[in-house]
């Protein structure tokens, strides 16, 4: 119960920095295999600054258990304050990318 | 712990010991009062060793909140925690990760934090003269170990309370912890008595201790740091709100570098306000030192302590008692509200914490250590929401003038 209320968490997380970039439509794709989570987003972004492109950065924070177990509720909470670092510490694996006006973000969690 | 002996000898500090570990340990119990300055650091060393020694031996990384962690123990250790009355809570913590069937290094924070409740243990121990001493002691046990069993899910749910605005989260936790079960003490006939027991005449020898700790924190920063202060100006960039771990985004040398700046800095406030050093302030100095790894720095710290000197002005607090000092320095648990929304929320914050921490210790009968934590939460929730409301309409008004 715990484990897909988290995964709810990293989607919001995510679906929540796609909307403060500006985007109008996204989609959301899930797959759970071997005991490993992937979450790919995808939207189409007319642009993507700098700065924001800087903040996926933390998506490639190590993973954390301990700081999971106690923060993890706080992930996808809010829409004006993000927590890319959590999602970052909640994951084992992050890609992303922006390219041809598409932002692309993977993220991989093993249970 | 070495650094104890600079205070007492080994014998003093044995006996010290024993006085502390049999003690109620309520807030404010300052462990240099009933033992001495040696025990009470020599206590603050041990905890501070165990903690590092359940880290490694459960393979726990190093990251800024551990380093909170482990320091937050030390600071407390001297003045309510010990080796007797947190072992209960922290087996409480390992007997839910056994329950839950995980690892019990994941829940390593929330055990450590989690002794904020030791008072609780003490005052259950040897505070009562209702049950026959053997039968508390047991009893006590039962509650801490309860305690440790129930702090994890309360822990990651709380935090939603306050957003993330309140850097002691499980100073909240443990404060409606303290509180349902001193209501449930309360309701059999178990009170705790209004404690202030405070160590006087120490404030040049703990003036030197600090400055020479906290220089020889900077200078071993400075050196992982590859001799540099380079990324000070990135951490004070940082608003501070959870979770915002500094030794993982900018690094350990840096990260050490502001842990020793703070803790100069809050020594200075102290000295400059006239405030006494003793075993809870400087307990606090070594809270503020420890989130100097996650979360605090000069710059959001600075307008909670203006708040607090700004109430001291129109409340009825004067700004060195104890109260007041240690509302500034705890308070600083509300530095992400100053490192969001800017200093004049910080100095509001500081402002209502002055006034709110006065005024909730009753609830948990001072078992609950982090009483600036509990009052922080209840700050922050209560701020948080309004302020954002302010700023989102001001950030709207701004738009369409444009």
């Amino acid at each position: 119960m715990q484990e897909s209320l988290k995964t709810i968490k990293l989607i919001s997380e995510l679906a929540a920095f796609v909307f403060k970039a500006g985007g109008k439509e996204f989609n959301v794709d899930f797959k759970e295999k071997n005991e490993t989570i992937t979450i790919t987003i995808k939207s189409h972004l007319a642009s993507l600054s700098t700065s924001d492109l800087e903040k996926l950065r933390a998506l490639n924070t190590p993973r954390q258990s301990q700081v999971e177990e106690y923060y993890w509720e706080l992930a996808g909470e809010n829409d004006q304050y993000q927590e890319l670092s959590l999602v970052g510490m909640m994951i084992d694996e992050a890609e992303f990318s922006y390219e041809n006006k598409i932002l692309k973000i993977t993220v991989y969690r093993h249970k | 712990m070495i650094s104890s002996l600079f205070f007492n000898s080994p014998v003093e500090i044995l006996a010290g010991m024993k006085n502390i570990l049999v003690s109620e340990s309520i807030l404010i119990t300052d462990y240099m009062l009933i033992a001495n300055p040696g025990t009470a650091l020599f206590n603050s060393g041990l905890l501070m060793l165990i903690a590092i020694i359940i880290s490694r031996l459960n393979k726990v990384n190093m990251n800024g909140t551990l380093i909170a962690a482990i320091f937050t123990v030390a600071g407390f250790a001297l003045f309510g925690k010990n080796i007797y009355n947190t072992f209960s809570i922290i087996l409480g913590v390992f007997i839910y990760a056994k329950l839950k069937n995980e690892k019990f290094n994941k829940f390593i924070l929330i055990a450590l934090f989690g002794t904020a409740l030791g008072p609780m243990v003490s005052q259950l121990s040897f505070g009562t003269d209702l049950l026959d001493p053997l039968i508390a002691v047991i009893i006590a046990n039962m509650i801490g170990i309860l305690a440790g069993i129930m702090l994890p899910s309360l822990a990651a749910h709380f935090i939603k309370f306050h957003q993330g605005f309140n850097i002691y989260n499980i100073g909240f936790t443990a404060g409606m912890l303290g509180t349902i079960f001193m209501s449930l003490f309360r309701s059999i006939g178990l009170e705790t008595a209004n404690t202030l027991i405070l160590a006087e005449g120490y404030d040049q020898e703990l003036t030197i201790y600090l400055f020479i700790l906290f220089t020889t924190m900077i200078v071993v920063g400075y050196l992982f740091n590859d001799y540099s202060f380079k990324g000070y100006k990135k951490i004070l960039e940082h608003s501070g709100r959870l979770v915002d771990d500094f030794v993982l985004s900018e690094g350990f040398g840096i990260s050490f570098i502001n842990m020793g700046l703070l803790g100069i800095y809050t020594t200075l406030y102290v000295i400059i306000i006239q405030g006494k050093l003793n075993g809870p302030v400087i307990g606090a100095i070594f809270t503020v030192v420890a989130f100097g790894a996650f979360g605090k720095h000069i710059r959001n710290i600075t307008p909670i302590f203006v708040g607090v000197l700004l109430a001291s002005i129109f409340q009825i607090w004067e700004i060195n008692s104890i109260g007041a000092i240690l509302a500034a320095l705890f308070g600083t648990t509300l530095a992400p509200i100053a490192g969001v929304f800017g200093w004049k929320s910080g100095v509001t914050a500081g402002f209502i914490h002055m006034a709110m921490v006065m005024n909730i210790g009753y609830l948990h009968g001072g078992v609950n250590l982090y009483n600036n934590g509990f009052a922080g939460g209840m700050v922050a929730a209560f701020l948080v929401p309004i302020i954002a409301t302010f700023k989102e309409g001001h950030n709207a008004r701004v738009t369409k003038n444009n």
